[in-house]
């Protein structure tokens, strides 16, 4: 246990972790080049282990960014926090370590707790809820059919994990048909740079019936079958989270810059509307609009070559993140360590030349 | 040793001379009270305001990947003479060789006669392959796919060629006269006069196309006298396409933004019927001036009255305050001085180690601190020029993080010698102070573009600015420095080795050792203070995504760049702490640190991904890769002194 903890709080384990995310971090780096932000992360950063092709030839095992930084939290927790004698020369590192701490888990709690989509409103519109960025589900619904139609939803956290061989059946009491879903792809090529998820689907009329084959593809048009005469149709979509408020735009404004074609400004006029009390507010880059725990930022905007009268969209971003505020604090936190730190350093620096100077 | 004094002032001296004015040869046309006037003229280009001796030097540095040009006489001038003669005149203007061509295969695709390599030509040279030139940058501008780079270079020559024909047009409509002496429906329209000006025509848009719509309605019988009107009409036409090149009349409404050319005037009047503002008074002041180019006294009173009209106009949109300091900080040459100033810096404190004056320590070092304050403070004063010009922090772009990062590295280079007086660091920023300035030139020529552009939507923010942007360069900065430090050291080791080998050298070793130590500790110092600032800076580039998108971080290269350069400093830290590796190993780990920030710093945006790739420069590359061999190069002869000294590497206290 004692030999644990030595090692754990080594500055041989600290510098060993420090070069290796520092390799993780340029391998991911040159990793986007060809296969984009999303693959870049979830290869090199967001896992556990990892096998990197060396020049596309030798396969070098290597352990994940999760687990480095995991690890990273331990060693720093051991090393620079607890192991280290308390003393005012080391107030500032003590501080210093302290800040990254807060910052690691800061980012353990953004990575699995933080919930981030986006909402996108034409002038005029309104919205009670976001669409998720990392999330998906199915709807099965019947179409063709006048008046309300209740929609069957499967959760993200069934059917994804229906991938290598692993196939699931789904039934809905309403529904004449079994969906069985298999070969989940969390990352199918959508266009040249955009990855979406991708999951085969057959239908499977109860209790007898010929099966149907459709391939669902997420932020596409969604599948459409005829099962005992009866149209429906299957999507795979976003999954959509509720906002504690309404929120409307009321207007999209696109500066230029003079005589170019230059992006000044970006910015949605919106009303927030909450227990019927409206309230305007005013997003644009660099200033979101916070409420409630949620935060709403201008992200883009549409449609692409719209002319001077045309009727604009305004996608929003939306993140609720319990650790928003933690970055900040930490950093707060690493300026006084690191200031005090090198403060005491410089000042011992200089009475001692002064003591060199008069000796 | 003096030959290698000999070779370093020479090297030097060339150095500063790719950057020097243009020297004064023969007589020149334009007298300096006339550029002066015309040198502070605002205009608007790129979506800002800006003196048109700022627009001509960028203008003619893109063309002519230079800020001077040599006429067909082969006298040469400024940018803005270069201009005004494009202007005034055109004809002339056409046979200066400007136009660079930086691979001659560019001309064998326009089937042109071809100089050397990389070589100047003038228009009238490249005019016959006109045609041929357009259709191919057409054809490869509409080419899916990456270009290559000869496709890129036709693509370059013919937006020059181009924009040259643009300037040379502008003043077209101002040296046309309209004949209204054949006919006499224009009597009653412009009594008296056989000929008349575009201002005269405008004037008198309404009455033209009513008599034109009047005329059209008996076009039987009246039907020379409709082609006359007509004929007018279509050359006013005409006109009105020619004078676009640059934005030169401010409008009386500032809610209008966008300033007008020659040609949305005459649009606005003639062509859509709307009477003629009071803005055309700068079209007429154009007319006079173009009238009296051969007679440089009238041109010169002239130039005074319509620098007068233009800078009151702009004045009262609120648009001129900050003219006359752009024309200053262009003019002063600042950043030019400066790189003289550490140049000779560099050369006195370096021939200070080469003979140590025997009297007068203290007035020396007072001297070698001014020598390098003194280009410091000019750098500085540049900076916070550019800055109250932009109204923005002081590093916004790729080009001012190099000069900010040289300032950095300046002074704090000028606190340690403050604080230790070892010359040496001093020295060493000097040297950084010439790269620093010498790669700011070079980038400039090479992008050959405004240096103080429009700001891209994301970043018009001036506390992130402020904050992120100026705390990492700082720790950019410093970090470079310790990198150049630790050059120093290792190249100690070498010379020391080399000595021990040849039992050669004046200094004892015990007294080398100790110089050596003190260096390696200062290393040390500026190490931390280098992290303390890239810890901070990004960190605060996280919390500006979590503030602008929403997330603290994203994995984004420059991010990451930023990441790597924290992650190896730690490592070096912990690695010293550690006891794991000696003043040596430091000092390597140091310089390799240097190789880290530079690709967060240039080498990322080669990627050419990511949120960060503003600054995508094709030439870098080369730079970039000669730059690392030269580094693996220096750690490598600085790790072979390690063996036999392993024994002393003790670590510092």
């Amino acid at each position: 246990m004692r030999k644990a903890f030595r090692v754990m709080s080594s500055y041989e384990l600290s510098c060993v972790l420090f070069l290796l995310l520092f390799v993780l971090t340029l391998l991911g780096t040159l990793y986007q080049v060809e296969h984009g932000l999303y693959q870049a992360q979830q290869k090199y950063f967001a896992s556990f282990f990892l096998i990197h092709w060396f020049l596309g030839v030798l396969p070098i095992p290597l352990p994940g960014g999760y687990l480095v930084m995991g690890l990273t939290f331990v060693s720093l927790l051991l090393g620079g926090v607890i192991r280290p004698r308390k003393d005012w020369r080391r107030l500032g590192i003590l501080l210093g370590h302290i800040g990254i701490l807060m910052l690691l888990a800061g980012a353990f709690v953004g990575y699995h707790y933080a919930q981030s989509g986006s909402v996108t409103l034409y002038e005029g519109e309104s919205a009670s809820e976001f669409s998720s960025e990392r999330d998906w589900e199915i709807g099965v619904r019947e179409t063709g059919t006048a008046g309300p139609v209740t929609e069957y939803i499967i959760d993200g956290s069934d059917f994804q994990p229906l991938h290598g061989g692993r196939s699931g059946t789904f039934y809905f009491a309403a529904i004449p048909f079994e969906l069985m879903l298999t070969g989940y792809d969390p990352a199918a090529p959508a266009t040249q740079e955009v990855v979406l998820p991708v999951i085969h689907a057959a239908v499977l009329p109860k209790p007898t019936g010929t099966a149907q084959e459709v391939v669902l593809r997420a932020d596409s048009e969604p599948a459409r079958v005829d099962v005992e005469g009866k149209s429906y149709a299957i999507e795979l979509r976003r999954g959509r989270w509720p906002l504690p408020f309404m929120i409307r735009l009321d207007k999209f404004t696109r500066e230029l810059h003079p005589g170019t074609n230059q992006p000044k400004l970006f910015r949605s006029d919106v009303t927030k509307i909450e227990d019927g009390i409206e309230q305007p507010a005013r997003i644009s880059m660099n200033e979101p609009l916070r409420h409630n725990g949620y935060t709403l930022y201008q992200s883009s905007w549409g449609p692409a070559g719209a002319g001077p009268n045309d009727r604009l969209y305004s996608t929003l971003a939306v993140v609720r993140n319990p650790a928003d505020k933690l970055p900040l604090w930490s950093c707060l936190v690493i300026t006084l360590g690191l200031t005090v730190h090198l403060g005491q350093k410089l000042l011992r620096y200089l009475l001692a030349q002064r003591v060199k100077a008069e000796a | 040793m003096m030959r290698a004094a000999r070779l370093l002032i020479l090297i030097m001296l060339s150095l500063s001379a790719a950057w020097a004015p243009a020297a004064d040869a023969g007589e020149r046309r334009w007298n300096d009270e006339t550029l002066k006037l015309f040198a502070a003229l605002p205009v608007q280009d790129e979506g800002r305001i800006k003196p048109l001796d700022t627009y001509a030097r960028f203008k003619l540095l893109k063309l002519n990947g230079r800020r001077s040009f040599r006429d067909a006489d082969g006298r040469s001038g400024s940018a803005l003479e270069w201009l005004l003669d494009c202007l005034f005149f055109p004809e002339q203007a056409a046979r200066y060789e400007t136009f660079v061509v930086d691979n001659s295969e560019v001309l064998v695709a326009l089937e042109l006669p071809e100089k050397s390599r990389r070589d100047r030509y003038s228009y009238e040279e490249l005019a016959p392959a006109r045609e041929r030139l357009y259709e191919l940058a057409s054809r490869y501008g509409a080419k899916e796919g990456p270009r290559s780079l000869l496709e890129n270079q036709v693509i370059n020559l013919a937006n020059n060629v181009h924009d040259f024909e643009l300037l040379a047009s502008y003043l077209d409509f101002a040296r046309h006269k309209f004949d209204v002496g054949g006919s006499d429906i224009f009597k009653s329209i412009f009594p008296g006069k056989s000929e008349v000006r575009t201002t005269d025509v405008i004037a008198k848009a309404p009455e033209l196309a009513e008599t034109f719509v009047e005329l059209n309605k008996d076009s039987e019988n009246r039907k020379s006298e409709l082609d006359a009107v007509g004929r007018i009409i279509h050359e006013a036409d005409q006109l009105a396409g020619t004078a676009a090149a640059i934005r030169m009349v401010p409008l009386p409404n500032p809610e209008q933004a966008e300033w007008a050319t020659p040609s949305d005037i005459i649009q606005l009047t003639f062509v859509r019927n709307v009477p003629m503002p009071p803005q055309a008074e700068i079209l007429g002041h154009l007319e006079t001036l173009a009238d009296a180019r051969d007679n440089p006294g009238v041109f010169l009173e002239q130039a005074r009255q319509f620098h007068q009209t233009l800078t009151a106009m702009a004045a009262a949109r609120g648009e001129y305050e900050k003219i006359p300091l752009e024309v200053l900080f262009y003019r002063g040459q600042f950043l030019y001085y400066a790189l003289v100033l550490y140049i000779l810096s560099f050369l006195l404190i370096a021939f200070q180690w080469l003979r140590s004056p025997k009297s007068g320590a203290a007035l020396w070092r007072a001297a070698n601190l001014a020598l390098v304050a003194l280009p410091t403070i000019l750098l500085i004063a540049g900076i916070a020029m550019r800055s109250i010009i932009r109204g923005r922090p002081p590093v916004t772009t790729l080009y001012e993080t190099i000069l900010f990062c040289t300032a950095v590295a300046a002074v704090v280079s000028l606190f340690i010698e403050f604080i230790n007086r070892q010359r040496i660091v001093l020295a060493v920023g000097a040297l950084l102070g010439v790269a620093g300035m010498f790669l700011a030139n070079k980038y400039e020529v090479h992008e050959g573009a405004d240096t103080m552009p429009s700001m891209v939507a994301v970043l018009d923010t001036n506390f992130w600015l402020a904050t992120h942007v100026t705390t990492i360069a700082i720790g950019y900065g410093a970090g470079l420095l310790a990198s150049a430090m630790a050059h120093v050291y290792v190249f100690g080791r070498l010379g020391n080795k080399i000595r021990r080998i040849g039992r050669i050298g004046r200094i004892g070793p015990i007294e080398i050792e100790e110089r050596q130590r003190a260096l390696a500790r200062t290393v040390y110092g500026v190490l931390c203070f280098s992290l303390l600032f890239s810890v901070l800076g990004t960190v605060l580039g996280g919390i500006w995504a979590n503030e602008s998108w929403g997330r603290f971080w994203g994995w984004d290269p420059k991010e990451n760049g930023a990441l790597m350069i924290v992650l190896w400093q730690l490592a070096i830290l912990h690695a010293r702490r550690g006891g794991i590796i000696g003043d040596l190993g430091v000092n390597l780990a140091v310089i390799a640190g240097g190789l880290v920030i530079a690709f967060s710093w240039f080498g990322v945006n080669l990627l050419g991904i990511g949120l960060h790739s503003y600054g995508f420069t094709s030439g870098t590359f080369a730079a970039l890769a000669g730059f690392y061999a030269m580094e693996g190069i220096v750690i490598v002869l600085g790790a072979i002194t390690r063996r036999q000294r392993s024994t002393e590497g003790q670590k510092s206290p």
